[in-house]
């Protein structure tokens, strides 16, 4: 227990006063009833527990509490002095000074003599308050040990809260995902029918397609066969008039039987006996003319083309046409062939 | 000679409206998926449900547990808080986190960080009180008059030395210009 209090120039107070177990200090603001609990606090614990913010650095202390130079506080407690000095030496730096009965001493020696003297405690509430709330409750179940295993305990409380929170997190992804997928499927315009039916008539129309793709390839085939019939057709007609030719051929005088000097090919040989078809004979004065079916093989032909071309003339000479362009020309026509002979 | 150009026409029609019916079918197993999935994530929302009402009923048991571990100390705790409250209305919970305030008379919990000027002081005192301070100084200017009286006539009997600073002692309604001492205080008048 405090018995006295004594300052000097603490918050610019110089206090000397004893003091009760309990004791009730009234009077205005300013008076110093906080001043006289702050330094007991300072004399015990060298700091203020009580201020807004404990400041446990000598210098700042004597800025804060002191006149800047120095401050003093002493107490009795169980009877035994104590006393706590700061002074700010000549190079700026403060000084501590402990005494115990007047004489010095250590920072343990005034420890020990104050847990000697009755142990007094004011408690630093602004550290406490400062923790954390799982530092406060391991603090206060230090002085008042629960039952049982709270580490455990803990850990497993721990556990299980986090397992709430992943569920929860969990149901609301699920619950977000579902009403996207709900969203989504109704964005969606289905036509009228279902699923079923509407592979239900793709598997019938890919038969239609199988059956229409056989019916198609029956047709080309058949088709295909008819044109090879009738090409097989053409073919025997085209046998038969190259037989006849043969024959004409053989039976024809030598004169104008050509002497093929190797096969040619019945078309060709059709061509070369086409009384129209076009050829180019060489005239007796150098140059060439355009003739039909007279050739070097056909000197019959062209006998009979001659006489042909006189009874032309004569029918014309006796239709009075001696002046017409085309009398000349059976004319000049009639002596080609015959220069040609 | 038979017309293939029919046959063909009537094929194409067909693949025509095969691929119409192929897009219609792609939707009809778009909307399936979907509607699959939806399924799938109702029932693992439904196996999480059941899962959170399990992992619910356990927490509740545990913290149960440790309501029963800790209560012995938070009363403990509690009345060391009484010893000091006038109202003796201290919270300590310690089961779900720190709850520590006072209770009000409709019930509800006042923490500390919530409580009135004088209700700090008087749970500050408490508070050294309850972390083994023998020395209390309480700050009780913020205090009105009925409760420092009732605060004081419970540190009377305290084994604790007490330095009570304020501003309005109690006073006698009788004699309000006189000042009531409880037993045991010594009254220091100061700025006198």
């Amino acid at each position: 227990m405090i018995t006295h209090i004594k300052t000097k120039g603490f918050k610019g107070l110089d206090l000397n006063g004893d003091l009760a177990k309990k004791t009730i200090f009234t009077g205005p603001n300013t008076a110093g009833k906080s001043a006289r609990a702050a330094a007991i606090a300072f004399a015990l614990m060298g700091f203020i527990p009580f201020a807004a913010k404990t400041n446990k650095k000598a210098s700042d202390l004597l800025d804060d509490y002191g006149n800047g130079e120095s401050m003093l506080s002493e107490v009795t407690c169980g009877g035994v002095l104590f006393e706590r000095r700061l002074w700010r030496k000549e190079n700026g730096s403060v000084s501590t000074k402990l005494r115990i009965d007047k004489k010095g001493a250590s920072k343990s020696e005034f420890a020990v003599a104050l847990d000697r003297a009755g142990d007094p405690r004011i408690i630093d509430l602004n550290e406490f308050i400062g923790m954390s709330d799982p530092k406060k409750i391991e603090t206060l179940f230090k002085l008042y040990p629960p039952k049982g295993d709270l580490k455990n305990l803990d850990s497993d409380i721990e556990k299980s809260k986090k397992r709430i929170s992943v569920l929860n997190d969990s149901i609301r992804n699920s619950t977000g995902a579902i009403n996207n997928l709900t969203k989504s499927k109704t964005d969606i315009e289905l036509p009228a029918g279902s699923l079923a039916e509407t592979q239900k008539e793709i598997n019938d129309l890919l038969a239609g397609i199988d059956k229409a793709r056989e019916a198609l390839r029956i047709a080309e085939q058949k088709n295909a066969e008819e044109q090879k019939a009738i090409a097989l057709a053409n073919k025997g007609t085209d046998d038969s008039q190259a037989g006849f030719d043969k024959a004409m051929d053989e039976n024809s005088p030598p004169a104008v039987d050509p002497a093929p000097t190797e096969p040619k090919e019945v078309t060709e040989r059709l061509a070369e006996t086409d009384p129209y078809r076009e050829t180019h004979v060489s005239m007796p004065d150098g140059h060439t003319v355009k003739s039909h079916g007279f050739n070097s093989h056909g000197s019959q032909i062209e006998s009979c083309a001659a006489e042909s071309i006189k009874k032309i003339i004569d029918t014309m000479v006796a239709a009075d046409c001696s002046m017409c362009a085309g009398l000349l020309v059976a004319k000049s026509e009639l002596k080609n062939y015959e220069g040609a002979k | 000679m038979i017309d293939t150009e029919i046959i063909q026409q009537q094929i194409d029609g067909m693949i025509s409206r095969g691929t119409e019916l192929r897009k219609t079918e792609a939707l009809f197993l778009k909307v399936q998926g979907i509607d699959e999935t939806i399924i799938n994530t109702q029932n693992e929302r439904q196996l999480d449900e059941w899962a959170l009402e399990l992992e619910k009923e356990n927490l509740k048991k545990l913290k149960s547990k440790k309501t029963k571990a800790v209560s012995a100390a938070a009363e403990k705790i509690e009345s060391k808080m009484n010893e000091i409250l006038p109202m003796k209305n201290a919270v300590f919970q310690a089961t779900d986190g720190l709850i520590m305030g006072i209770r009000e008379e409709n019930g509800n919990i006042l923490r500390y960080n919530s409580l009135s000027g004088a209700q700090e002081h008087e749970m500050n005192a408490a508070l050294s009180n309850v972390l083994g301070a023998n020395i209390l100084v309480i700050e009780g200017a913020e205090i009105d008059h009925v409760r420092t009286a009732a605060m004081l006539e419970d540190l009377a009997g305290s084994d604790k030395q007490v330095l009570f600073n304020t501003c309005l002692p109690p006073r006698s309604d009788d004699w309000p210009n006189s000042y009531i001492v409880p037993d045991g205080f010594e009254l220091i008048v100061l700025g006198d």
